[in-house]
């Protein structure tokens, strides 16, 4: 009457996970045979890069909620495509970026970029960065302000190279592009962001609105 | 107008802004995303291919008990799955309002004889045999007319008792049924299972988390301390909760067949 998917495939995880922790290869096979558990633990291992990919995306946490629980779903569906010899990490982030992008076109209702830089680290453990404390308070906001105004793509590509650190070609498997156009894509996306950057010299004055 | 930034310096910025960006913190996903997956395979409606929509009616109603429990916790809901009459919630919080009883007698219904039981309620009742005959028989109205079992236990030396009880096994036999006639409010971290009980589907809850019965008067909530077993056989929903290990447990809930 229902369905076997599962067989006994749930529990090979908490079987074999005495041993030793189970490489990705291991759990995406053993997701494809229909363990949720073992797929369960790879959610685990991607769910912080995904949630920031599409928070990055769609700037709401309730969408990049949303869009990282559907993008997981679905890619659980569309395992059996994925082939072993593949990076898991683009992959999986291209369907969460999808997923956060439909969110973002059905919702196109925030303004401004819901992301904020962290003002004031002195109270934490970790001394910032010299890069860190190098780029002023007005600085970052220009920046993210000037970000928020990029088109989809460009705000994605920048925040795969520069803030999840993603190498050119993971960026380039995550964005369904060829190795050879990350460069150039980049670049001209670097180059619409310089675009609406002040001036150096004019950094803190305020910029024109670049909703749109 | 002052000099454009130059590309390195921009590239500098970025990458400094990126070690300071601030992101809300990542939700647990991963109950909600394994209980879809399950829940599908429950309902034995794997898309014909990947990625199609799922389950759109269900999808329907997590909106609309979302959006319920948000108005009253205050937070979200992630997801709902259901076994038999039983659906289970996977919150954040426990939501609140009333303040939840541990399972004792008199909360369980009227006692009765099995045979009165079997008298009263429309569908066959099940006894795992490895227990033999249970101590005490108790039946509970529900909604929509349906009357609920609940057989317990006594502990002894083989099966010790569940925390706050005196009884080693307690048995819930739901009728079948479209609509829910119990809930489950899991929280996140509260671990839930796939496994099987012979050849049926079925969920492993452990941790200590809720049971609201849906009764003609309204809800009635059960504080849950021990292990539970929820699956569902010839059209009854069956709830194990035992002291139990996960092995054992199935183990019982299989001299039922």
């Amino acid at each position: 009457m229902r369905n076997r998917l599962a067989r006994d495939g749930v529990s090979a995880v908490t079987d074999r996970v005495e041993g030793r922790p189970l490489e990705e290869a291991e759990l995406i096979e053993l997701a494809k045979d229909g363990d949720v558990q073992a797929y369960g633990e790879l959610v685990t291992r991607y769910r912080e890069l995904a949630f920031r990919t599409a928070f990055l995306i769609t700037r709401s946490a309730a969408d990049a909620e949303d869009a990282a629980q559907d993008a997981f779903v679905k890619a659980y569906y569309a395992l059996e495509r994925f082939r072993a010899r593949d990076p898991f990490r683009p992959w999986i982030l291209r369907i969460v970026s999808n997923e956060a992008k439909n969110r973002l076109r059905s919702a196109r209702r925030r303004e401004g970029l819901a992301l904020r830089a962290a003002e004031d680290r002195r109270s934490g453990d970790a001394a910032p960065s010299p890069e860190a404390a190098a780029l002023e308070v007005e600085a970052k906001e220009a920046l993210l302000r000037a970000l928020g105004g990029l088109k989809e793509n460009d705000r994605l590509i920048i925040a795969y190279r520069y803030f999840l650190e993603l190498s050119e070609a993971e960026t380039a498997q995550a964005l369904g592009i060829r190795p050879g156009t990350v460069k150039s894509r980049l670049s001209r996306a670097l180059d619409r962001l310089r675009d609406r950057l002040p001036a150096e010299r004019e950094a803190s004055l305020p910029m024109e609105a670049t909703d749109g | 107008m002052g000099d454009r930034m130059t590309r390195a310096d921009v590239e500098r910025s970025l990458i400094a802004l990126g070690s300071t960006l601030e992101y809300p913190p990542a939700p647990a996903v991963v109950p909600t995303v394994t209980a879809r997956l399950l829940a599908e395979r429950a309902a034995a409606r794997r898309p014909p291919f990947p990625g199609l929509a799922l389950w759109p009616r269900r999808r329907i109603l997590l909106l609309a008990v979302a959006g319920l429990l948000l108005l009253l916790a205050g937070t979200a809901v992630a997801t709902r799955l259901a076994i038999g009459a039983i659906e289970i919630r996977v919150v954040r919080t426990p939501p609140a309002s009333t303040p939840p009883v541990v399972e004792s007698g008199t909360e369980l219904g009227e006692r009765v004889t099995l045979e009165v039981a079997r008298a009263r309620v429309g569908f066959p009742i099940v006894v795992p045999e490895a227990l033999g005959p249970p101590a005490e028989v108790y039946v509970a109205e529900s909604v929509f007319s349906s009357r609920v079992v609940v057989l317990v236990w006594d502990a002894d030396a083989a099966h010790p008792p569940i925390e706050g009880t005196p009884w080693s096994t307690i048995l819930m036999e739901l009728p079948g049924s479209k609509e829910p006639l119990a809930s489950k409010e899991i929280l996140a971290e509260t671990t839930l299972e796939a496994v099987r009980v012979g050849s049926h589907d079925a969920y492993w809850i452990s941790g200590p988390h809720q049971l609201t019965l849906l009764t003609p008067e309204g809800e009635q909530r059960l504080t849950v301390t021990g292990n539970v077993l929820l699956w569902e056989q010839d059209g009854t929903t069956l709830r194990l909760e035992t002291a139990l290990p996960k092995a054992e447990g199935v183990a019982l809930a299989e001299s039922i067949m």
